[in-house]
């Protein structure tokens, strides 16, 4: 599923980013393999690196877009589990391709688990809330920022 | 009890003249365990429980932060600001954004075509300015 700026204008603001993330739910190194081979067969390269199984991300360049494309197989502050997919939403990027994105929820918990959490990101999970008002789910909500120790930030978003 | 509990009943009772069935009200738990949570910070030092007397009924407690309570409520939220790396003014500047992207919404725009144009010209500006 879509996570990182580009869910982003499906929750909150409109923000010009050059990162594409997409998270994938690996559960073992042979299906991270598997995975790596079907890039492959498809245009995308893998970046050095991509086969070590402790790396939470790796970034891929699409020979035909000349575009990276960063690979998260542990987006910080998400859980893979029933719920996080479920919670998932299908989206229309064009008249003619759909796509997975993340939950507005989840959404806001990876952007406040980051390591790198800078004052954009912030800035991004403040419009959600606003944009989002009375749509979250704010018990979920406060249960995994709680979970990936955010919620005194998120608290602190959300009442500035 | 947390210290996030701590600093939810003492910005209750800083903001108003309360006794206990406002704080049950504000925290929304049960009744014995808001007395037990007020006696635990009355014995700590951190508010302090006064009688109050009127013409009818038993008298009223009511709470109020004491100095060393005010003091940690106000370590407290300075903790928690720091914590934050966006200023006052980025959160309202993002809030102006949201509200904006609302507009567009509302008179029929996709928020996602909007996205991808701007990440378009944002995309020529950088190939025109590495060419240059």
């Amino acid at each position: 599923m879509i996570i990182g700026g580009y869910a982003l204008p499906y929750y909150g603001r409109i923000k010009a980013t050059v990162d594409i993330d997409i998270s994938v739910p690996i559960r073992n190194n042979k299906e991270r393999e598997a995975f790596i081979h079907l890039l492959k067969a498809n245009a995308f390269e893998p970046s050095v690196g991509s086969n070590s199984a402790q790396n939470p991300m790796m970034v891929v360049v699409d020979r035909i877009e000349k575009i990276e494309i960063e690979i998260w197989f542990k987006p910080d502050g998400i859980v893979f589990d029933e719920e996080t997919l479920e919670r998932r939403r299908k989206v229309s990027l064009s008249a003619s391709f759909k796509a997975w994105i993340i939950s507005p929820e989840d959404f806001i918990v990876n952007k406040l688990a980051r390591p790198d959490r800078g004052a954009t990101d912030e800035e991004d999970v403040k419009s959600v809330l606003v944009l989002q008002k009375n749509k979250l789910d704010l018990k979920y909500l406060q249960k995994r920022a709680e979970a990936a120790g955010v919620l005194n930030l998120l608290r602190s978003i959300q009442s500035a | 009890m947390s210290v996030d509990a701590r600093s939810k009943i003492l910005k209750i009772v800083s903001s108003c003249l309360c006794g206990v069935k406002e704080v049950v009200q504000e925290l929304d738990i049960r009744t014995s365990s808001t007395v037990a949570l007020l006696e635990k910070m009355s014995e700590e030092g951190l508010i302090s429980l006064e009688n109050r007397y009127s013409r009818r009924g038993r008298p009223k407690k009511t709470i109020k932060p004491t100095a060393l309570g005010c003091e940690f409520l106000e370590a407290f939220e300075k903790l928690k600001s720091k914590s934050l790396k966006a200023r006052k003014n980025d959160l309202k500047h993002a809030v102006d954004d949201a509200l904006y992207t609302r507009r567009l919404i509302e008179e029929g725009h996709s928020p996602f075509a909007l996205f991808m144009e701007l990440n378009n010209i944002a995309h020529y500006l950088k190939v025109s300015s590495e060419a240059s």
